[in-house]
């Protein structure tokens, strides 16, 4: 046993002094986190704010004017052009002047009056549906508070009705109260930063051996296949962990985006995911010739598990079918735990379903994976 | 467990339908230089990764270095050495690092490590550059590199798969020197190459040819059972005239120049020195010596891979 521990240990030594040598790999490396965090905390940034909107006022009441003015101090709104009739609404959509033309009808001021719930009809563009979902739910949201139904037209099913609940509803946004991307990016960053080092680098770094014959070397000696996917792993679970904390501490000092849970426990379930993220690499290892295969077999393996996972797109915004698919994506379980804890500053308790799937994710995947890797070195 | 090093029998490997090494017995004395010779593609690998113990066998049975090559791969490859053609070495580390890696892996520890290490820099001429990348070093002080690697934990049984291959004569040469040093220490030494020359530094030989061995025995011994033509050297006044001569006597079969000297080769050493001897006179040419010396190997083994073929045809 302590012979096979020294023999892990000169492999990680080895594979630490590879990975260090390798300057511009390791620039790379070191950068890619810094280079993810801003690429996603600011240009993919799902912020909405100052859309354009057009307003066909047929009360032109004050009561509608106020409407109109909150709409604006919301600072996501701004009138862009005025609209004489319905007429027009298409017409300006169309031309992409406004994201927005809202319809105010002439007996508003009166139903407010009369303590009716008084409709407004919202014609979005829906052509960038991220853009229209968002601006859709600002307008809900500062609408209920005010005794206001917005309608929106539909082409094809006709009027849709959002009705003012006969309670007031005052809907406070938790965990992240701002509605800020960035905070919801950056754990999700840590999690495919994660799986990045771990996937393609680990399968890279073996699959160079394969590629430069020194693999055939090792298989002679005693080492055991345990033994080398453990040598081979452990450097990049060191550095899945040392991007975690550059992804922390920028998300901390620049992006001021503050963990909220526990530290300990988002350290303990990432084990999880790591074990799950080694067996995909070593399954890259084994089906790649050279490091070129294995880098675009990682990659291949990678895409599903972003698009998937709720790291960009909502989940709930999925079709149904697609959101079953989901449930074989590791990266969506963990992705839960990790925003869990970051965000909401949830437990165990909260998380142990999420933690129990990726463990026999881990155990799976791993197990077959390291059978298959134990089959191809003999 | 005896004083066989390598010891199988019946051993077979097959790859779907091809069998790449058919029924093949080795027994290799302890201490020997082995020399496991045939053409690319004969099974000389396959033999190889059998022997060491990562290529389960088809059938077949035996053992290395006394482990079950079936039962004991575990123990049997902390007891063998391993070195092929590739040198495989880390090439982005130091000489040293490449030496403390496989030390670690060997698991030779202590004091032992450091005694062994100096002791491979010494073997391979690289002390003084212990913090060189392997990357810089030429192949011949690569492969030096890659024997003292091979060799740190001092096994018993060192294999070598065609370890000259890509190396200039110079180093060649140099590497056979330490093969031998490494053979006088009592290593066995199992070595597959394709230079002849290089065959000629064994010990034993076993010829391997379409996955059979189809002969073994020492250089000099496979030379006299395989050739058995009479090589005859001849020196004498007057080359050109004599071998002109020469090439008219109907008993010899073949004459041909040879640097100052002609080689004949013929059925019967002894008509043919009479035959030699009684052409030349007819010219008064003067004969200085007539001597029968060894066929190269490589005639041997152009003579037994033919008689191999038309056996089998």
């Amino acid at each position: 046993m302590i012979a096979s521990l020294s023999r892990v240990f000169h492999i990680v030594w080895k594979e630490t002094i590879q990975l260090g040598r390798d300057r511009r790999m390791f620039g790379m490396v070191l950068l890619m986190p810094v280079m993810e965090l801003f690429i996603f905390g600011y240009v993919v940034a799902t912020d909405v704010t100052d859309i354009a909107i057009a307003v066909c006022d047929y009360d032109q009441s004050a009561a509608s004017r106020t409407y109109v003015d909150q709409l604006v101090h919301s600072g996501y709104f701004r009138v862009a052009s005025s609209c004489a009739s319905m007429n027009e609404v298409s017409g300006l959509l169309d031309r992409g002047d406004v994201k927005v033309v809202l319809t105010i009808p002439p007996d508003f001021s009166m139903r407010l009056k009369r303590g009716q719930p008084a409709d407004v009809m919202a014609a979005v563009d829906g052509s960038n549906s991220n853009t229209a979902t968002i601006a859709a739910a600002y307008l809900e949201q500062i609408t209920l508070t005010e005794a206001v139904n917005v309608q929106f037209p539909d082409r094809a099913a006709g009027l849709k009705l959002v009705e003012h609940p006969t309670v007031a509803l005052e809907p406070r946004v938790w965990f992240n109260p701002e509605l800020r991307s960035v905070r919801y990016m950056v754990p999700a960053i840590i999690c495919v930063l994660l799986m990045e080092s771990l996937v393609i680098l680990t399968a890279v770094a073996i699959v160079r051996e394969k590629e430069q014959g020194t693999m055939e070397q090792l298989i002679v000696t005693p080492i055991r296949p345990f033994e080398l996917i453990a040598g081979k792993g452990i450097p990049f679970i060191g550095l899945g962990y040392i991007n975690m904390a550059v992804v922390l501490l920028a998300g901390t000092f620049w992006f001021d985006v503050h963990i909220t849970g526990s530290l300990t426990l988002l350290l303990g379930f990432s084990l999880l995911f790591i074990l799950t993220c080694l067996g995909m690499g070593l399954v890259v290892s084994s089906i790649s010739n050279t490091q070129q295969q294995a880098s675009m077999a990682g990659q291949f393996l990678l895409l599903p598990n972003m698009f998937f996972s709720g790291f960009m797109f909502p989940i709930a915004s999925m079709p149904p079918m697609v959101q079953k698919f989901t449930y074989i994506i590791p990266l969506r379980y963990y992705i839960t735990i990790v925003r869990g804890i970051f965000l909401k500053g949830v437990g165990w308790s909260e998380l142990k379903d999420e933690a129990a799937v990726l463990l026999v994710f881990g155990v799976v995947i791993f197990g077959l994976a390291s059978a298959s890797f134990r089959k191809q070195i003999r | 467990m005896g004083n066989l090093a390598v010891d199988v029998t019946g051993l077979t490997r097959s790859f779907d339908s091809f069998i790449a090494v058919d029924h093949i017995d080795l027994h290799v004395a302890s201490g020997m230089v082995f020399g496991f010779l045939g053409p690319n593609g004969a099974g000389k690998s396959t033999t190889i990764r059998m022997l060491c113990g990562i290529l389960r066998p088809s059938a077949g049975e035996g053992t290395v270095g006394g482990f079950d090559i079936r039962r004991q791969s575990e123990r049997l490859k902390s007891n063998i050495g391993y070195m092929s053609q590739k040198f495989s070495l880390y090439e982005d580390l130091t000489v040293a690092e490449n030496l403390k890696f496989f030390a670690g892996v060997y698991n030779v520890r202590g004091a032992q490590r450091q005694a062994r290490i100096d002791w491979a820099l010494e073997m391979a001429g690289l002390r003084g550059r212990e913090n060189t990348l392997t990357h810089d070093l030429a192949g011949g002080w690569r492969q030096r590199l890659a024997l003292g690697c091979a060799v740190l934990h001092e096994p018993p049984i060192l294999f070598l798969d065609e370890p000259t291959s890509g190396v200039d004569p110079a180093s060649r040469r140099n590497f056979w020197e330490m093969i031998g040093e490494l053979a006088d220490r009592g290593i066995t030494v199992f070595v597959t190459t394709h230079y002849m020359d290089e065959a000629e530094h064994c010990d034993e030989l076993a010829l391997i040819y379409g996955g059979r061995v189809v002969a073994t025995g020492s250089p000099a011994a496979l030379k006299r059972q395989h050739m058995d033509r009479a090589l005859l050297e001849v020196e004498c006044g007057d080359l050109m005239a004599a071998f002109a001569l020469l090439k008219q006597e109907p008993t010899l079969e073949g004459v041909a120049l040879f640097g100052d000297k002609l080689h004949v080769t013929a059925a019967d050493e002894r008509t043919a020195r009479a035959a030699i001897v009684a052409r030349l006179a007819t010219r008064d040419l003067a004969v200085r010596a007539i001597e029968r010396i060894e066929p190269s190997l490589e005639d041997a083994f152009v003579a037994i891979i033919e008689s191999s073929q038309g056996g089998a045809a």
